[in-house]
Formats: structure tokens, C-alpha cells, sequence
């Protein structure tokens, strides 16, 4: 009987040391999953409200001016899409589409910048080769 | 996710309670609101309180489910506070904030249901069912961007509003239902939009449902006035 009841407590004591030890694994597991539903969100939401084209456009007629201001301007997403969210998600979510939102708007500056000296080195070029020609 | 979601979402919110607040002169209102949005095959469901002063511009959105959250919006400050776990952020940004649920209360004061004041345009207009229909075109500098609108109305109440992509494509669509007198006007208890796809498929769906209206409340709510108590940190985010 006392061996029995030995037993029974060593595996009672063993099944609450597992229990105890996996919580902080099932708390970082929801946390992580907390994370990549925010930044999954945030990141479709960026991509769905930023216009690529219009920072394109900037980039374009600004050059380097219109890159630097994709870089200084702060995308914000709408008040309602933090409605009812947890304090975690609010962090993670703000955070991820700032940083996507910026990306893009820069990303297509850049674009836009690059295509803008293209432009205006082929133009060159060929005035130069014009003038060349008709000197001769 | 279409690209001008955010545009589409403002378009659609500015039809809720259109008709409403055109001739009684609003102060504060309180409407307690469930909503479902259903997206990706998950659906979650929101329910609390919106407060509104007009003359501050502010509007205070409690949440008490699945959470509890205070959400305060003024010009270019948004608040959110967290009673339980005592957190709070602050959001500072360059410009004005588009007021949660809000927004379209606002913009019904505005003829035409400030449709005209963005630059959209009657196209035409025809009658089915007893439906007015009215087509809505956008200006010529943002006819680039900006897609037709096609407002419902009956009996003086609008009933739909549909939200079109460049080529033509249904984009969003609402319909508003069970409407409910307030002062001269009539506001919808219940709206659904639906967003499409490239493919028309429906991306995400949305019901929200309002009830318990009061308008003008004497005293206004202390809601209202509220702020994040001093004891909170509070994070403070720059947009």
C-alpha cells in the first residue's frame, strides 16, 4: 500500500513539474502567435493603404527631395483597426506597419528617383549627341 | 487587400446614418454598437459604447468586449487606454484623425452626403422598385484614383451604397437596415458592408450593429471628458 501510494505521488509530483515548466513555453507560443497575426495584419493593411504610384510620382518630380520625404513621412492606420485589440497587438501592429508602410513609400521613391536620373541622363545624352552632330 | 481600402472604408462609413442630424442641432451622442467583422474565415465580434461631442470634435469608443479599452479621438490625438492592465498609448500624428464610426455623422450634415464636398458629381439617376438610385462620378483630378458611387434611397432613407473600382468593378458595397427617427432625420441601426476582391470574391465582411441612441444627454456623459489617469505610462507613438 505505501509503495503504491509512493509511486502515485512521484508521478503526481512529475506531472505538476511538467505542467509548470511548459506554461512559460504555452505563454511565449500564444504570445509569438499574438506577434504574427499583428504583423500579418499590419503588413497587408500597409501594402492595402499605401500608393506605391503616388510615392512613385514624388520620387519622380523630387528626386532625392521626394525620397527624403518617404522617409520622413509617418503612415498612420485608421483609429478603427486598433478597435478591441490588446495592448501587445496595438505595440506589434503599430510597429510592422510603420515599418512596411515606410518601406514602400520609399522603396518607390527610390524607384521613382532612379527612372528620374535614367530619364535625365538618356535626354542629356542625346542632346549632346545632337549638338555633336550637327557641329560636324 | 484593394488599394484604396482606406478611401473605400470612408466612403462607406460617410453613408452610415445619413439621413440622420440634418435638422435637430446635435450636441452628444451615445449609441451602444456590436461589431462582427469576418475576415479570412474568422470572425470576431466587438461590442461597447460610442460617445460623441460635436463641438469638441471628440469621440470616446468603449469597448467592453472582448476587452476592455477606452479609445479617445480628438484632431490629431488618439488615445487608447487599458483599465485592466493599465497600459495606454498615445498616438501623435501630422494630421487630423478620421473619427472611428464617427466620421459619418459629420459628413451627413454635409449635402448630398458630402459626396459633392470631395468633388464626386450626379452623373444620373434612375427608379427600380421604388429604390432612387443617384450614380456619382468623380472629379476630374481624381478620376485616377477614385472609382463611381451608386447610393439606394427610399423613402427618403438611404438603404445602399456601392463603392466601384477604375474598371468598373464592384469594390465594397453596404446596405443599411432598420431605421430609427432621430430628431428629423432617420439613422440605420444596423449596416453590413461587404470588400471584394480582384476576383469578386468577398475579402472581408462587416456588420455593426447600433442600438439604445441618445442623443443630447443632460449632463453629457463624464465619458466624455475623459482622460488617461496620470498614474498610467503611457507609450506615445508619432504617426
Amino acid at each position: 500500500m505505501k509503495t503504491k501510494l509512493k509511486s502515485a505521488f512521484k508521478i503526481l509530483a512529475l506531472l505538476m513539474a511538467v505542467l509548470t515548466f511548459s506554461m512559460p513555453f504555452v505563454t511565449f507560443a500564444q504570445q509569438n502567435s499574438l506577434q504574427m497575426e499583428a504583423i500579418v495584419a499590419a503588413e497587408r493593411d500597409a501594402q492595402g493603404d499605401t500608393s506605391t504610384a503616388l510615392w512613385f510620382l514624388a520620387g519622380c518630380v523630387g528626386g532625392l527631395i521626394g525620397v527624403i520625404i518617404a522617409y520622413g513621412v509617418e503612415p498612420s492606420p485608421p483609429a478603427a483597426r486598433l478597435l478591441g485589440k490588446s495592448p501587445e497587438y496595438v505595440a506589434f501592429y503599430t510597429d510592422a506597419y510603420q515599418e512596411k508602410a515606410k518601406n514602400l513609400q520609399s522603396n518607390s521613391a527610390w524607384v521613382g528617383c532612379i527612372v528620374n536620373g535614367l530619364v535625365t541622363v538618356v535626354y542629356v545624352a542625346a542632346v549632346i549627341a545632337v549638338a555633336e552632330s550637327s557641329t560636324y | 487587400m484593394p488599394k484604396n481600402f482606406k478611401l473605400t472604408i470612408l466612403f462607406l462609413t460617410t453613408f452610415l446614418l445619413c439621413t440622420a442630424l440634418y435638422a435637430a442641432p446635435l450636441k452628444t451622442l451615445s449609441l451602444d454598437f456590436t461589431r462582427e467583422l469576418t475576415e479570412n474565415n474568422k470572425k470576431e465580434t466587438i461590442t461597447g459604447t460610442l460617445h460623441y461631442d460635436v463641438k469638441a470634435a471628440r469621440v470616446v469608443v468603449e469597448v467592453t468586449e472582448p476587452l476592455k479599452q477606452i479609445m479617445v479621438v480628438q484632431d490629431k490625438l488618439l488615445e487608447i487606454y487599458y483599465p485592466v492592465e493599465n497600459q495606454a498609448f498615445r498616438f501623435i500624428a501630422k494630421g487630423r484623425i478620421p473619427l472611428p464610426f464617427i466620421e459619418s455623422i459629420i459628413q451627413s450634415t454635409q449635402a448630398e452626403y458630402g459626396l459633392t464636398a470631395i468633388g464626386y458629381s450626379l452623373d444620373r439617376h434612375e427608379i427600380t422598385d421604388d429604390v432612387l438610385y443617384t450614380y456619382w462620378s468623380p472629379s476630374e483630378k481624381t478620376k485616377d484614383k477614385l472609382g463611381t458611387i451608386i447610393l439606394g434611397s427610399h423613402d427618403s432613407r438611404l438603404i445602399s451604397a456601392e463603392v466601384k473600382t477604375l474598371d468598373g468593378k464592384l469594390n465594397a458595397k453596404s446596405f443599411y437596415r432598420n431605421h430609427t427617427k432621430l430628431g428629423d432625420s432617420h439613422i440605420p441601426m444596423e449596416v453590413t458592408s461587404s470588400i471584394y476582391g480582384p476576383k469578386s470574391e468577398v475579402i472581408e465582411h462587416e456588420r455593426v450593429v447600433y442600438s439604445n441612441p441618445q442623443p443630447n444627454i443632460q449632463p453629457p456623459s463624464l465619458i466624455l471628458q475623459f482622460e488617461i489617469p496620470k498614474s498610467v505610462k503611457v507609450k506615445e507613438i508619432e504617426w
